[in-house]
């Protein structure tokens, strides 16, 4: 029998699944769309896990990151359920010991973490809005008609790329808009935007950071060749780009899920169980908190959502 | 500005009714003892929670900030429960200790919002470049109750008296947070937001369930603060910012860090807020801007992580091995 961890990352977007094993080496990963349900995703990269993990290794600690960790952690049961920030700092560092900076730019997120002798010292995210995050690159691909997948190889064609304002997403689409009409060429105008999502996150997320090298960039966005070659060209320093880039954050929550020393067999068939979330609306004050109730196998197992002690609904069933 | 008043138009004014929103958190306790000594009764609307918020919101335009909609839900809670609302007109004490405009016009904003619900509301004004001092118009306005100038004099001493005790045993007992070991952090905001039980109360206890010691701007030293603040900018014109800047910059080798929390849109804020990320520079600093939305996730994010990399620089450590 060979010990191993499981992170998982659920993000807005898509969902995460790593197995390491002791060595903190990956020996099974996940990754797949949210569509929309934490529980469904969840499900099934656990599912796709189980299926490709060795069946020497038991797994004996799990860790959940992401903004449904929450959610996800309470289903499977989670030795570790921490934030995406620490999670990413800590899979990055793991595997980079020298990265000083890394990028995140995600579906909707999008973050700088600086780390000083492999420690995170310090971090932004992007505040109110989701300007030059994938979802920003999605909806433009859409009125270009080119599939966001291959937005970096036609960006790397171009020669001279079109001035887009990117501050804000209502700005950049009327200046795309206008910038085809006046008859740019399409290459010029995708290394354009690859060019504003790059110049946006610097002037905003990273705004008043020192960026020292070596950088590493991750994220759904790193996949883009044309965004790396945009941030390399202005910072002036090489942009690394890991290829398990998008599990970082599993990676990370598995580490911290081997290190917190509580170690009991962790069953995949946790996953199947019927699970269920019901919300309920709390009458007890006027703040009236819509508390998220948690079962497994018909047993309230935890519930968040109150504002006060009031609707704390296991002190009510206790 | 002079305002024209009949004198003692107050007399008939028995119960009177204080918002528990914007300045309440900064004199709140002092109004409430001088009106209570001047024989009044008050009646404060409870804590800010759900239903005062969407009440607010409906009584607001769109762009005023979370603050001041909070304000005029807790105006429309105390509707019927009093003779009278005590909405006054504080504007500032000092060229370079001004408010923000919304409190200069904060009682004609009520007065026009709530004008068809037939409220009556109780004011006083208070400008920044008076010649007279703050307290002499609180004990003009004694005098519009119908009492005799000695008498709101004598109640307004006895409230003063009672209010710097209750600071002085607050800044005692902070005193000895802020020297106690553990993470400590200093909620750096307005008392509005800070105090508020539905904006900064939230924060404080996410941050205490996390394990750390909240410390706040009015419970240090403001006059201290604000002497410090005058050797970092002249030109800053809100004493609440002053006060902000100067406490984070006077407390600082006693704090693991700063959160840095603003409503949205405060005007004063947003270059007050830039101001302290670029001239204090040796302390972690969060800024949060807290909007009317309801999810806490992106806040439990946020504070989470903050208080996470705060441990690891110091432990230098993931804790994981």
């Amino acid at each position: 029998m060979k010990k191993a961890y499981l992170g998982i990352d659920i993000g807005s977007i898509s969902t995460k699944g790593v197995v390491i094993d002791e060595n903190f080496d990956i020996v099974a990963s996940s990754y797949l769309w949210t569509e929309g349900s934490p529980v469904q995703g969840a499900r099934r990269v656990l599912a796709e896990l189980r299926d490709s993990l060795d069946a020497d290794y038991r797994v004996l600690a799990s860790g959940a990151t992401g903004s449904a960790r929450r959610l996800v952690g309470a289903m499977i049961g989670a030795s570790v359920v921490k934030n995406e920030i620490t999670a990413h700092a800590v899979g990055t560092t793991q595997l980079h010991p020298n990265v000083r900076t890394i990028f995140e730019i995600g579906g909707q997120d999008s973050k700088i973490i600086l780390v000083e002798n492999g420690i995170a010292v310090d971090y932004a995210m992007n505040t109110l809005c989701a300007a030059g995050t994938g979802a920003f690159l999605s909806s433009q691909a859409h009125r270009l008609g080119v599939a966001v997948e291959d937005f970096g190889a036609i960006a790397l064609t171009s020669k001279s790329p079109t001035p887009i304002a990117a501050r804000c997403t209502v700005f950049a689409e009327s200046d795309l808009v206008h910038k085809l009409q006046m008859g740019h060429s399409r290459e010029d105008i995708i290394a354009g935007l690859c060019a504003a999502v790059a110049s946006n996150y610097l002037n905003n997320v990273a705004k008043g950071k020192k960026i020292a090298a070596p950088v590493v960039f991750q994220g759904g966005v790193s996949k883009n060749a044309g965004v790396v070659r945009a941030f390399e060209k202005e910072l002036g320093l090489s942009v690394t780009v890991d290829e398990n880039g998008h599990l970082m954050g599993a990676y990370g929550a598995a580490i911290l899920a081997a290190g917190s020393g509580e170690e009991r067999e962790f069953s995949f068939e946790t996953a199947d169980m019927d699970f269920t979330t019901k919300e309920i609306n709390c009458r007890k004050c006027p703040n009236s908190c819509e508390i998220i109730c948690v079962s497994r196998g018909g047993q309230l197992i935890d519930a968040w959502g109150n504002r006060c002690e009031k609707g704390d609904v296991r002190a009510r069933r206790a | 500005m002079e305002l024209r008043l009949d004198r003692a138009e107050y007399a008939d004014v028995h119960v009177l009714g204080l918002p528990r929103a914007l300045h309440y958190y900064r004199f709140g306790e002092l109004w409430q003892d001088y009106f209570t000594l001047l024989g009044l009764e008050c009646v404060v609307s409870e804590p800010t929670n759900k239903h005062i918020l969407s009440r607010g919101i409906s009584r607001s335009i769109d762009e005023s900030c979370y603050s001041a909609k909070i304000y005029m839900g807790h105006v429309e809670a105390l509707l019927g429960r009093c003779d009278a609302v005590f909405v006054p007109r504080i504007a500032g004490s000092g060229f370079r200790k001004k408010y923000c405009t919304r409190f200069e016009s904060l009682y004609d904003t009520v007065n026009n919002t709530f004008a068809a619900d037939g409220v009556r509301l109780v004011t006083m004004s208070h400008d920044w470049n008076d010649a007279r001092s703050a307290g002499d118009a609180y004990i003009e306005l004694g005098t519009r109750f119908g009492k005799s100038r000695a008498e709101a004099k004598r109640a307004w001493s006895a409230a003063c008296r009672l209010n710097t005790q209750r600071h002085k045993a607050a800044r005692r007992e902070q005193l000895a947070l802020q020297r106690s070991e553990g993470t400590k952090l200093l909620l750096a905001a307005h008392p509005y937001i800070a105090h508020d039980p539905y904006i900064g109360g939230q924060i404080a206890e996410m941050l205490q369930n996390l394990g750390c010691t909240v410390l706040y701007v009015d419970r240090a030293n403001p006059r201290a603060a604000l002497s410090r603040s005058e050797s970092l900018t002249v030109t800053m014109p809100w004493l609440e910012s002053r006060e902000i800047l100067g406490t984070i910059d006077l407390m600082k080798k006693d704090l693991s860090g700063v959160v840095l929390a603003s409503a949205y849109p405060c005007s004063s804020d947003s270059m007050a807020n830039e101001f302290i990320l670029r001239t204090v520079k040796d302390i972690p600093i969060l800024q949060l801007t807290l909007d009317v939305q309801d999810g806490t996730a992106g806040l439990e994010t946020r504070l989470e992580s903050f208080v996470d990399i705060i441990r690891f620089r110091k432990e230098g450590g993931y804790g994981a091995k």
